[in-house]
């Protein structure tokens, strides 16, 4: 299963109520997302791709591909 | 006082107070004149606050993050004097608060306008029955509730939890807490300040809660206090016992949501503690503290697994008032509180006023709950569709009369959901299109990106999911209000997607 850039983009574009999100962009810095919208966000990209993420995992993320990175690495394995 | 490395001490606390009560007084400020205060936790809080006070007026806190229409929306409501901002707060956000002076023959003061003197106007002289305080809980924008609470009552609940937590002049505080509400504001900064106790305050943000066990261990911290949720972050981002040294807790109370055995065993067995976390249960109507567990007594849960909050504070009497009359012992009701510690009422509006309290005068809380035989108290649950995100209470009309606004909307609805995740319940908003608007699948993400936006533009916060769904999907009362508890129970039970009336997210 292939998790396109684009579609996690619109994920986090729509969950954080953003105008544009782009692969770089931080999420605290840049988007000014805090924990809870994190957890949003992964909680749709779960429910989305069923792929489960911890809570330390998330606590690494700080950026757009970090996320990206993460789940396609979760896609992957059986 | 410390927080993020500086301290400040009482003199120099007194100095500043004095400073923003000549600034006050100079620009006209009437004895009970009420003053916004816009402060993230800070340093510079305490002074105005006080300083109002000082001053005769009443204090009016207000949500950092709110956003400025509601800032707007209480100032108007209470017919306020004067909004003070914190020097924290950014530029963007000071400038939009002045701006609203402009417009509204609100005076703004900055920091900067406080300059610390003790020269000035005579202060007015108090007393225990003036109002010192007005706490806004969420309401629908149409009808703002502030809890009215004087000097007296202030000091007197203080007194209380003192008496039902043991505190003295030897705990040392730590707290993350907002200092613009009620726990944060009274029990964790007001109380050492009435003591003379050491406090050390941290900003309100989630990088706070995984630095606090830190904080305290480092500080020899003895009394903190949180909702649930935070305790449950703590225990999953601090080190455990091994490394981080919390003997030095006394009480870390849990209160302002629901208390989870779970999180107790969990915490206490991280951190190598004997019994430490304190439930405890309140509300702003009765100042904030209405009953706690004593220090050190282990939890009590009863066979549903609720977590007993434990004996009214000396002076406090809670009942239990059921379908027809006073509750059995173990019969679930609703709580009904007196105290003289409780509110007379809401500002300026009598509506509010008059269903909060019985014929006999108690204060119905809206919660239900139970007192054993030992007469401890347990919370059952809520009795209005309140939503409690974070330890804060929002009011679903606050959410859907913001969503309400947009033009694809036809009707919104807002719940609380948790998903057992460590942030508790979320608000949860689920969005009726109009139909030309549920035809557009094109455009329905942009749909909810102004729906976020909307909602964390009032309140300061996001939902935790918005849903969009088509019309006539919510449903309604038979005199078309929303019936949140039926629109929680089908969107559980999965049946909202399978009747088709979810539009967006399809998955």
């Amino acid at each position: 299963m292939t998790i396109s850039t684009d579609e996690l983009v619109e994920v986090i574009r729509i969950q954080l109520g953003a105008a544009t999100v782009r692969p770089e962009d931080r999420f605290q810095e840049d988007l000014d997302a805090e924990s809870a919208d994190l957890l949003n966000i992964v909680a749709v990209a779960e429910d989305r791709w069923g792929i489960t993420i911890g809570e330390e995992e998330l606590a690494e993320l700080r950026t757009v591909n970090d996320l990206l990175e993460l789940l396609r690495q979760r896609a992957g394995s059986p | 006082m410390r927080f993020e490395g500086r301290s400040q001490t009482y003199g120099g606390l007194w100095r500043d107070i004095e400073g923003v009560a000549t600034a006050l007084l100079e620009r006209g400020l009437h004895p009970g004149g009420r003053v916004v205060l816009v402060y993230p936790n800070g340093l510079d809080f305490f002074a105005a606050f006080f300083g109002v006070q000082r001053a005769g007026g009443v204090s009016v806190p207000v949500f950092p993050d709110s956003g400025v229409e509601r800032v707007a929306d209480i100032a108007k409501h209470c017919g306020a004097t004067a909004v003070i901002t914190s020097a924290l707060l950014s530029e963007a956000r000071s400038g939009e608060i002045r701006g609203l002076g402009a417009s509204s023959g609100l005076i703004s003061l900055s920091a900067a306008d406080c300059a610390t003197t003790t020269a000035g106007p005579d202060r007015p002289t108090l007393d225990p029955d003036q109002l010192a305080y007005l706490q806004y809980t969420s309401g629908s924008t149409g009808n703002p509730k502030g809890v009215q609470l004087t000097h007296g009552d202030l000091i007197t609940n203080i007194d209380q939890m003192i008496s039902g937590f043991e505190i003295t002049n030897d705990d040392i505080f730590v707290s993350w807490l907002p200092v613009s509400h009620d726990m944060g504001l009274i029990l964790m900064t007001m109380t050492p300040l009435l003591l003379g106790a050491r406090m050390i305050l941290m900003p309100t943000s989630v990088g706070s809660i995984r630095r606090w066990m830190k904080t305290i261990a480092e500080h020899r911290g003895t009394f903190t206090a949180a909702p649930d949720f935070a305790y449950r972050i703590a225990l999953r981002t601090a080190p455990d016992h091994r490394a981080l040294d919390l003997s030095c807790l006394r009480v870390a109370l849990n209160a302002a949501e629901p208390v989870r055995a779970g999180t107790i065993a969990d915490f206490e067995s991280h951190f190598g503690l004997g019994p430490t976390i304190v439930p405890a249960y309140g509300l702003a109507e009765a100042t904030v503290g209405v009953a706690g567990r004593r220090p050190h007594s282990p939890v009590k849960t009863d066979h549903r697994g609720l977590v007993s909050v434990g004996q009214p504070f000396p002076g406090v009497e809670v009942e239990i008032r059921g379908e027809s009359g006073p509750a059995g012992t173990g019969e679930i009701g609703e709580i009904v509180v007196r105290s003289p510690a409780a509110t007379t009422g809401y500002y300026r509006n009598p509506g509010a006023t008059a269903t909060l309290f019985e014929a006999e005068g108690g204060i119905r809380t809206g919660d239900m709950g139970y007192l054993d035989r030992d007469g401890d108290l347990f919370i059952a649950g809520r009795k209005k569709s309140i939503i409690i995100q974070a330890g804060r209470t929002i009011a679903p009309q606050e959410i859907e009369e913001t969503v309400d606004k947009l033009d694809f909307v036809r009707r919104s609805a807002a719940i609380g959901i948790d998903r057992g995740g460590p942030e508790g319940e979320q608000a949860w908003v689920f969005v009726e299109l109009r139909p030309a608007d549920a035809a557009r699948s094109e455009s329905h993400g942009d749909m909810v990106v102004e729906v976020v936006r909307a909602v964390r533009n009032r309140l300061g916060r996001r939902p935790g999911r918005v849903y969009l769904l088509c019309s006539r999907a919510i449903p309604l009362t038979h005199n078309s209000k929303v019936q949140h508890f039926r629109l929680r129970r089908d969107y559980l039970a999965g049946t909202l997607r399978d009747d088709g009336r979810i539009v967006y997210p399809e998955h």
